[in-house]
């Protein structure tokens, strides 16, 4: 445990810096009309983007689940006649 | 446990085995040094303009610095490339020297290979762009110097990581270069003002030089931790 | 006759976990009816315009993006320096909801930026650290598929050097130049964006739980393929042996 004791200071540091670096500010644009440009398909394909991404995840992450149940129920089968 | 100079000597031993290895062959140095060279050449090609004059100090900066990381990739993969050979990897881990002498002593002789060649571009730079190498040589050094040390402080951990993968050539680099963008983006910043022929903003660069400092310590830290499990292997 | 003992099973969660998991399940789906009405209904910020409303789910995803990244660096510390396989698997996961959450960021931060700063791309601080933040997980895939024997080790420690480097990016290009939105942005919002804003973010994050826990699920499952695939060897070879005899 005390060989972790360093590492672990060192990991919070770290991690409140990055804290405090993240609540620091920003400048804004001078002089720039957002409503200059269509929000709206913008805003639709950020929304939609997002939702696909994670469906698309969701789908593979699912065909992996199935994939790795059936090789399970095969392989404890092979195990069982074997045995 | 070794005694502070039993461990210290540990790391000479090993930074002048690999040193006398290259000494016997110079293929590390060969390579990199012909790599760089043509680099700092097809550099010039691409923004030189041969009517003009020399190039801005942030280009000069910023192939000085690409220059690092090119040359450094060949360092780190050929350096662990030799412990692969006949496994002479297993006959250091399976000695009783600390893991992080071993990386200590790794990280030396990769750290003197690579400053050997970064002279070499440093001055073919001021040749051929033009640049006031000359002007602040002292603080030029310290930043290069700084730089490669975080380089192959990282680099050490990544490549010996890497010792038998067969995609070691092309990982070393994609796993490097989103890690070191700390040190190129301070490297760049205070060299291409080092290298501004006026007066350079000397606040600027001992930030910049005090961060990488910190960016060095940062990595050293972490490779004396990593190294060790990561060199062990599965 | 061969004796052989069966490997430990994938036990089926608990009744009680189950019930979470769909728990979680459920709401998620709620909320991707609701909140895009929330977010339709939301006040219309005066000076960027309906494109601000992309801040309602763009940030939600980057504290995920960052809570991904420390999450799988606790895993690989865990797995680096106590040998926690469960810490491993941990990394793996999380590191895989980095990928897809930076990815989310990356794409509506810049829809975002091209109208309210009229260009896709600008090199301030934040959006920089983001971008390399998540090539430093997209690295860690990379290093996990490809990196041979040590590939686990060496990803391990890419994990670490990641959560090392954010701050550090964050600080060298913060003060080389800044253009992003002010972070105090969400503590001076008005009430009617408040409610739809930490709506989102909890729901995101109950999302985030959700997809960590089927990800863990899987990679569990492949953990036992291999385990039983292992023992089916073992199995047969001992019979060959016990034939040539």
């Amino acid at each position: 445990m005390k060989r972790f004791k360093l590492p672990t200071a060192v990991a919070c540091l770290i991690v409140l810096g990055s804290s405090v670096a993240f609540a620091a500010g920003y400048e804004k644009v001078p002089d720039r009309d957002p409503t200059s440009i269509a929000a709206n398909p913008f805003l639709a394909g950020a929304y939609g983007f997002i939702w696909v991404a994670l469906l698309v995840y969701v789908v593979i992450v699912a065909r992996g689940l199935s994939k790795a149940s059936n090789e399970v129920k095969e392989l404890r089968r092979k195990l069982e006649q074997q045995s | 446990m070794l005694a502070p100079n039993g461990f210290v000597k540990t790391i000479f031993l090993v930074a002048s085995k690999d040193l006398r290895i290259e000494w016997r062959n110079r293929e590390i140095t060969a390579t990199m040094g012909f790599f760089s060279v043509l680099m700092v050449l097809i550099f010039a090609f691409a923004f030189v303009n041969p009517a003009g004059d020399g190039l801005k100090s942030e280009v000069t900066a910023g192939v000085l610095w690409v220059g690092l990381l090119f040359s450094g990739t060949i360092a780190l993969a050929r350096t662990f490339d030799r412990e692969r050979d006949l496994e002479a990897i297993r006959a250091l881990l399976l000695s009783p020297a600390p893991r992080a002498a071993i990386y200590l002593g790794k990280l030396l002789g990769v750290v003197f290979l690579m400053l050997l060649v970064q002279l070499a571009v440093t001055l073919l730079s001021g040749l051929f762009f033009s640049a006031s190498i000359g002007q602040h040589a002292v603080w030029l050094a310290l930043f290069l110097g700084l730089g490669t040390l975080g380089y192959a402080a990282v680099g050490t951990v990544v490549s010996g990581a890497l010792i038998r993968s067969k995609s070691r050539d092309a990982l070393i680099a994609a796993l490097l270069f989103p890690l070191v963008t700390p040190l190129v983006m301070a490297g760049v910043r205070g060299t291409s003002m080092l290298l501004n022929p006026e007066t350079p903003d000397m606040e600027s660069i001992v930030f910049w030089t005090e961060f990488l400092v910190v960016v060095d310590a940062v990595f050293l830290i972490l490779g004396l931790w990593a190294f060790e499990p990561v060199i062990s292997g599965e | 006759m061969v004796q052989h003992t069966m490997p430990p099973t994938s036990t089926p969660p608990k009744p009680a976990t189950l019930g979470v998991f769909l728990l979680g399940v459920a709401v998620c789906i709620l909320g991707y009816a609701w909140v895009p009405q929330m977010i339709v209904g939301a006040p219309i910020e005066m000076t960027m315009g309906p494109v601000q409303k992309i801040f309602y789910f763009h940030v939600p995803c980057a504290w995920l993006l960052m809570l991904s990244v420390f999450v799988c660096a606790g895993g690989s510390v865990a797995f680096l320096f106590k040998g926690s396989e469960r810490g491993d698997r941990l990394a793996r996961c999380s590191s895989e909801l980095a990928v897809l959450f930076g990815l989310c960021v990356l794409v509506t931060g810049p829809l975002w930026g091209r109208v309210a700063w009229g260009v896709y791309w600008q090199w301030d601080a934040r959006l920089t650290s983001s971008l390399l933040l998540w090539l430093i997980m997209v690295a860690y895939l990379l290093a996990r598929q490809y990196g041979g024997p040590a590939s686990r080790k060496l990803a391990a420690a890419l994990a670490l050097f990641a959560a090392a480097d954010v701050p550090l990016v964050y600080i060298s290009v913060h003060i080389w130049r800044t253009i992003h939105p002010s972070t105090s942005v969400v503590p001076t919002l008005a009430p009617a964006m408040r409610a739809v804003f930490w709506t989102s973010a909890a729901l995101f994050t109950v999302l985030w739980f959700v997809l960590l826990s089927f990800r863990l699920r899987l990679e569990r499952l492949r953990n036992e393929v291999d385990e039983l695939a292992i023992e089916v060897e073992d199995v047969l070879e001992v019979r060959m042996e016990t034939k040539r005899i």
